[in-house]
């Protein structure tokens, strides 16, 4: 399945070359709240990341991306102090953009889905999974100029595990500039 | 083609909707349950029964309990004897009768407790200690089981443990 995750960031990568027409192109960095879904033994964190933008057409958008996450430390939780730190949720895979986001002065909703590789992990609990998942949400565009955007997203992550997934709620907003 | 952008938009979250379902009826959930034991004796042993099932947490997810995500325990350990004591504590399957049946294993392995002193142990610092934890996160995720506490160098004055076992479950919220 990562092998497939792979070739699906190649081809997205590549397909400007096959496909007419003027694309855009460009790279992006956000960051924001990483909170966790019906985890207890976990507390908001922080999610920052990188990505690519390819833009083969004017509404849809592919974003291969690469994110590391952190939940915050869970304190204490039915009376139990657990003194231990938060687990971290790393991720790369790529995020289909319906929408897109804008270029020029412009604001724009879009819807996204995405899929990718989820590694959560936890030093002192020693918990340690990783598997393919999936995300999906909304955002906003603000286009500053014709090769600058602001977003705003929320994204609800889904990460499977052995047994069960572990979910979060990633509320980020990122910049981005457009080469091409 | 605002319609037509808006119209993806919502059709895609739809799906996510229906995928995620799937998906969203799991949660972690965290434990716990008092496990405690005293000896005046000169050295032996003390069994008793773990029931996580009476749990109310464990009881609103029994169907759906998928993974034991971590164990350990928090603690605090009396000693009055006038010299160190070592303790030990092992797991067993619930209803076994023998400290020396086969299935039963450690997981506390040679603990000191300083003479006249009390010690209290952390849940995060237990995880540091524990042994054989697959093998515990399996018995725990049972519902129940047995433990059995031993120490040495006891001199017959009270030697208390009370404390807790704590468990992190993935399972049907």
């Amino acid at each position: 399945m990562r092998k497939l995750l792979l070739l699906i960031c190649v081809l997205a990568l590549l397909s400007s070359s096959a496909i007419a027409g003027p694309m855009q192109f460009g790279v992006g960095a956000f960051g924001g709240l990483n909170i966790p879904i019906a985890q207890f033994d976990q507390s908001s964190g922080t999610a920052f990341g990188f990505k690519v933008i390819l833009k083969p057409l004017p509404l849809v958008e592919i974003e291969p991306n690469m994110t590391i996450g952190k939940f915050g430390d869970p304190g204490t939780v039915e009376g139990v102090d657990m003194g231990i730190t938060g687990s971290k949720i790393n991720s790369y895979g790529v995020d289909f953009l319906l929408g897109a986001l804008p270029s020029g002065p412009l604001f724009r909703f879009y819807g996204l889905l995405g899929v990718a590789s989820y590694s959560i992990k936890n030093d002192d609990t020693g918990y340690d999974h990783s598997k393919m998942g999936m995300s999906g949400g909304i955002g906003l565009g603000f286009g500053i100029t014709s090769k600058i955007s602001l977003d705003c997203r929320s994204k609800l992550v889904v990460a499977p595990q052995e047994e069960g997934s572990k979910k979060a709620l990633h509320l980020l907003c990122g910049i981005n500039y457009f080469f091409k | 083609m605002l319609k037509l952008t808006k119209t993806l938009s919502l059709v895609g979250l739809i799906a996510v909707a229906l995928f995620v379902t799937g998906c969203l009826i799991s949660g972690t959930f965290v434990l716990w349950e008092g496990i405690s034991f005293e000896f005046t004796a000169v050295d032996g042993s003390y069994h008793h029964s773990v029931d996580l099932t009476s749990n109310s947490i464990w009881d609103d997810h029994k169907d759906n309990i998928h993974f034991i995500d971590a164990v350990g325990l928090e603690f605090t350990v009396i000693n009055e004897n006038e010299q160190d004591v070592t303790m030990n504590i092992y797991a067993a399957p619930y209803e076994t009768v023998l400290i020396t049946d086969p299935a039963v294993f450690k997981i506390i392995d040679d603990f000191v407790v300083p003479a006249s002193d009390t010690t209290s142990v952390s849940y995060a610092e237990s995880l540091a200690f524990i042994k054989n934890i697959s093998a515990l996160k399996a018995l725990v995720l049972s519902g129940k089981f047995d433990y059995f506490g031993t120490t040495t160098n006891n001199s017959g004055a009270l030697f208390k443990f009370d404390g807790k076992i704590i468990v992190t479950i993935s399972g049907g919220v």
